[in-house]
């Protein structure tokens, strides 16, 4: 009996192929957008693990120090005495050849075995890597971009990240000028029982546990947080789909149903067997899904690995691995989606009647209800929104201010667009207009689903377009001020820039010094900058928040300006005493925005900071000359001077790349929006397709009284246009809502700085335009179904014999 | 005349082939007269039906309707003759579901511009529908729906209803009454009734009856 059963649920797909494919492309698509992104999430989180520890040798405990100096030799030497395996690490940034990399410089004959660091394999390996010149181990896509190595050999490792390199300790020491100081030390695994405790030895040092982690990972993890409430998003709004189409699926075969009961099969059979057929589906889709996302992924990841490096500045491979992990979620993914997109119509077949029959009118008086439902319940959802705005508190709580609002607006949208349309009807004269409207409101129940998930991708695109332009412009004008100099220079050796520094001021307006060390303040890592006390800084440096006399106490050394994501995380204020590495210890007196810094910084004066940090780098200048001049300044630099090309740099230069940056780390938002634009035009046409099966009893008496089928065909599309065009306006209030969410909560407490909201009323023509595009797209095929429908067809709604 | 057919043949493509479905109609319709078409299942009565309210064309022959050759009309001029001059009744009522039962009463009148507001109130009274005015199809039982099909058509006043089983769904007594009243509508519009039906219980009630068999009139 199971078997007849399921052969008969299943005969319905042969006579509606193309339902069959809609399903099936709703639960696929669903699974491909939120499999995509999990991919790229797990293949960048993957690289930061590997990152990590290669890089840092994360899995072992470590010990660190909180001087910004580093950690003197001698206590090397205290620790190895007292009996603790340790070995020492010396890192820093250095420029080498124009490219700044991440230079770790290890002692391997210490260095546990048990670490990633791909050293050396055997006796000539290590011989090679610690005599001289020595040895530089870097990827093949660092060493392309280096053109002078200092005279080290380059050694290929693909185990080593972009932008780093491993040098013998003694070349790190030489290359950074560390002078013998130490920055941590790797603690080997196997240490001997009885050891003393490390502060009796050097109270300085504390011990980082191992298998943390990694600051890129934790800085991070709010980008990926973004990327998963986006491929959520979608997953939501390609589930609408799945979900319009098993409802249509169970209405179509509601006769069926009550045949099969009125025969002899129980409830529980049927159900039972349309769960097998929606697991056996969803299990098809849910594998052709996940091979979508792993080449949306694909496409996707040197997207985002691009925007990673611009943002936090953490290296991702650029390639997907295959995971079995996201293959099986995505699977499940899909299981669960097609359980929820389907509970509602198991349900109904539970409490269906095996005698009556529905009429259109009666589902929509049923459907009414629930839009009164639905309503109120985006009602309470805004309001939880709202509430959520003013208790604030962490980026989970901003998540839930977004998902609220958007699902809020969502389920109020039938309600809202039922009321308008029987407002219309009311007005409403003549008699087309008048059916027109209450036919409108009558097909909303089956529309409203595509209208939500069109709203969803609407607003998405209004939200975070607007958040990307505010952002966009807003970095402009502070790339404008930040960027005051008109040419940057830097020294290739402390020689050189001490030749500089005597050979600029006769040739140039000002020299402004570009000095800084990285140390901790507060317990987390910042960057200390010098600055000069010039009119430079006072007229352009973009301060948010500080007194008329800010420049005059950073000149005094005795004040510091920290930038926003600082002043925000650590909820500074002005006045407070901060205490920077060195005992030196300033007010603040300002904030000044930074965006695209991950990490902390400080501004203190030139002659305070050189007073504290007097081994600090001395390379980098920021030049103001007369833009007539700036040819002539740079060619005498070049050839009078000596310097390379490569270590001048001018302003209109480095804001073009700035730009391109931007631009770059938010194209994968921008491919999202447009996937889920493009999945919100799916779910439409596919609802009008399945509509358009049962449009033609509604259809008939109105041709049978006259009117041509050309005209209504015309009606068909003005509808589709303009409830498109009504859930279009509905999306822009919505839309800025979110941008608004965006800009002031999640960006907050994602990166530390807030942004101004402005208005791109533009860009929402363009989404317009694009939205009608893919409105008369999706309204084309069923419409054209409809005008050509033969008077045959149109017949047989009124005949019951010829 | 209000309705004059000749030579009318109409044939259907099937699977198995093609199905003549009315092989040289000749029917002549007088001013006010009212109908009965009757014939046993698939005889052609629906479809002579839908030809003269040009729903369908003809293959051959002509229909003439107000002196005018309907045959020769295009899809605008059908649907402007379906509009003004054919008021057509189904079996399965065919009400506009999203519409109350006043904005369907004058649904017709209004497309045909021939809306009259005392009319359409005279005919709502007449077929007792003044109390479900603000009800919607699906509120309303079988004969209250055809009762309402059947002002729907009366208020555009055509000159011609053609009435499609217009009780096959109603119980007897239902089918009586509302026969009762759409004949004494009719008389009282000045328009002419052509009505299929399977009953000759029903079709006695009418003036004239015109029986099909296989396509072809008997009598």
């Amino acid at each position: 009996m199971i078997k007849t059963t399921f052969l008969a649920v299943i005969s319905h797909w042969r006579y509606r192929p193309i339902q069959l494919i809609t399903l099936v492309t709703g639960i696929a698509l669903a699974t491909a957008l939120w499999s995509g992104v999990q991919a790229i999430n797990s293949e960048a989180r993957a690289s930061y693990a590997r990152a990590a520890s290669v890089l840092e040798q994360a899995n072992l405990q470590q010990l660190i120090t909180g001087d910004q100096q580093g950690i003197p030799v001698e206590t090397y030497a205290s620790l190895r005495q007292a009996g603790w395996k340790v070995s020492p690490v010396i890192e820093g940034t250095v420029r080498l050849g124009g490219k700044r990399i991440r230079l770790i410089g290890v002692d391997p004959l210490t260095m546990p075995q048990s670490n990633d660091a791909p050293l050396v394999k055997d006796a000539s390996d290590l011989a090679e890597f610690i005599r001289a010149p020595g040895v530089i181990l870097m990827s093949a896509e660092t060493a392309a971009q280096l053109t002078d190595v200092q005279g080290l050999r380059i050694k290929l490792s693909p185990s080593v990240p972009e932008d780093a390199a491993f040098v013998d300790i003694s070349v790190a020491d030489r290359l950074l000028q560390r002078k013998g100081k130490v920055s941590r030390f790797v603690i080997a695994p196997d240490q001997s029982p009885s050891l003393p405790p490390i502060g009796k030895i050097s109270p300085d040092l504390s011990i980082r546990a191992g298998g943390n982690g990694t600051d890129v990972s934790s800085l991070t993890d709010s980008f990926h947080l973004n990327l998963t409430a986006f491929g959520f998003l979608a997953f939501v709004v390609g589930l609408f789909i799945a979900y319009s189409a098993i409802g249509v699926t169970f209405s179509q075969r509601r006769g069926t149903f009550r045949t099969l009961r009125s025969l002899g099969v129980s409830l529980k059979s049927l159900t039972a067997i349309l769960i097998l057929e929606l697991t056996v589906l969803a299990l098809i889709a849910g594998s052709i899904g996940v091979a979508i996302g792993y080449v949306i992924a694909s496409f996707l990841l040197p997207g985002v690995a691009a925007t990673l490096q611009g943002l936090y500045g953490a290296s991702v491979v650029g390639t997907l691995s295959f995971r079995a992990e996201w293959w099986l979620a995505g699977l499940a993914m899909a299981l669960l989606g097609t359980a929820v997109a389907s509970a509602q119509s198991i349900r109904q077949l539970w409490n269906m009647p095996i005698l009556a029959s529905a009429q259109a009118r009666s589902l929509a008086t049923g459907a009414e209800r629930s839009l009164r439902v639905q309503a109120v319940l985006g009602l309470l959802l805004l309001s939880l929104a709202v509430l959520l705005t003013w208790v604030q508190g962490g980026l989970v709580t901003a998540f839930g201010i977004l998902a609220a609002l958007l699902l809020g607006a969502a389920l109020m949208l039938p309600a809202v667009l039922a009321y308008t349309l029987g407002r219309a009807e009311r007005w409403a004269r003549k008699p087309i207009p008048r059916w027109f409207w209450a036919d409108t409101r009558l097909q909303l129940p089956g529309l409203s689903l595509a209208l939500m998930a069109l709203l969803l991708a609407l607003s998405a695109n209004i939200g975070v377009g607007t958040m990307v332009s505010s952002f966009r412009t807003t970095f402009i004008g502070w790339l404008d001020q930040r960027l005051a100099a008109e040419l940057y220079v830097t020294a290739r050796t402390e020689e050189e820039a001490e030749r500089l520094r005597a050979w600029l001021p006769s040739r140039v307006n000002t020299v402004l010094p570009i000095w800084s060390v990285d140390g901790d303040v507060l317990g987390k890592p910042v960057q200390i900058f010098g600055v000069a006390d010039d009119a430079t800084y006072r007229e352009n440096w973009p301060v948010i928040t500080g007194g008329d006399d800010v420049w005059d106490k950073i000149a005094s050394g005795k004040g510091a300006l920290v930038n926003e994501q600082m002043w925000r995380r650590e909820g500074l204020k002005v006045g407070d005493r901060i205490a920077l590495p060195g005992n030196f210890s300033v007010d603040v007196v300002g904030v000044y925005s930074d965006f695209g810094n991950p990490v902390g910084q400080v501004l203190v004066g030139l002659g305070a900071f050189g007073q504290h940090y007097p081994n600090a780098a001395k390379l980098r200048y920021g030049l103001r000359v007369q833009t007539s001049e700036l040819d002539r300044v740079r060619s005498a630099l070049i050839d009078d001077f000596g310097l390379p090309a490569d270590a001048i740099v001018d302003q209109a230069t480095l804001k073009r790349q700035s730009r391109a940056i931007f631009d770059q780390t938010f194209a994968v938002t921008g491919a999202l929006n447009a996937l889920t634009l493009a999945v919100a035009a799916f779910a439409m046409f596919s609802t009008l397709l399945a509509l358009a099966a049962s449009r033609l009893p509604q259809l008939a008496p109105l041709w049978a009284m006259g009117v041509r089928r050309r005209k209504l065909a015309r009606l068909e599309v003005i509808r589709s246009v303009a409830l498109w065009a009504a859930t279009y306006f509905v999306s822009i209030p919505v839309g800025l809502a979110l941008a608004w969410v965006l800009l002031a909560i999640v960006n907050v407490e994602a990166f530390g700085w807030r942004l101004p909201l402005m208005i791109f009323p533009i860009d929402w023509i363009y989404l317009g335009l694009a939205a009608l595009g893919a409105a008369l797209v999706s309204v084309y095929y069923p419409v054209r179904l409809l005008s050509k429908v033969a008077p045959a067809e149109l017949l047989k709604v009124f005949t019951n014999e010829r | 005349m209000i309705l004059s057919m000749s030579a009318v043949t109409k044939s259907y493509q099937t699977a198995e082939g093609c199905l003549s479905i009315l092989q040289g109609i000749d029917l002549d319709i007088l001013a006010g007269e009212t109908v009965a078409l009757t014939g046993e299942s698939g005889s052609g009565k629906s479809t002579l039906l839908h030809l003269a309210g040009g729903l369908d064309i003809v293959d051959t022959g002509t229909i003439v309707a107000h002196g005018v050759n309907i045959t020769r009309f295009g899809e605008a001029e059908r649907a402007e003759y379906r509009r003004t001059q054919a008021g057509l009744i189904f079996q399965q009522y065919n009400l506009i579901p999203s519409l109350t039962v006043k904005a369907n009463l004058h649904f017709h009148a209004q497309l045909a511009d021939r809306y009259d507001a005392s009319w359409s109130d005279s005919l709502s009274a007449g077929l007792g529908l003044q109390g479900l005015l603000d009800r919607y199809p699906d509120q309303l039982s079988g004969g209250q729906q055809q009762r309402v099909a059947i002002g729907r058509t009366l208020a555009a006043r055509p000159p011609l209803v053609l009435a499609d089983e217009p009780t096959g769904n109603l119980d007897e007594a239902t089918g009586d009454a509302v026969l009762e009243i759409m004949v004494s509508l009719c008389k009282a519009a000045g328009s002419s009734l052509l009505m299929v039906t399977h009953s000759t219980r029903l079709a006695a009630k009418l003036d004239r009856t015109i029986t099909l068999k296989s396509g072809r009139i008997l009598s």
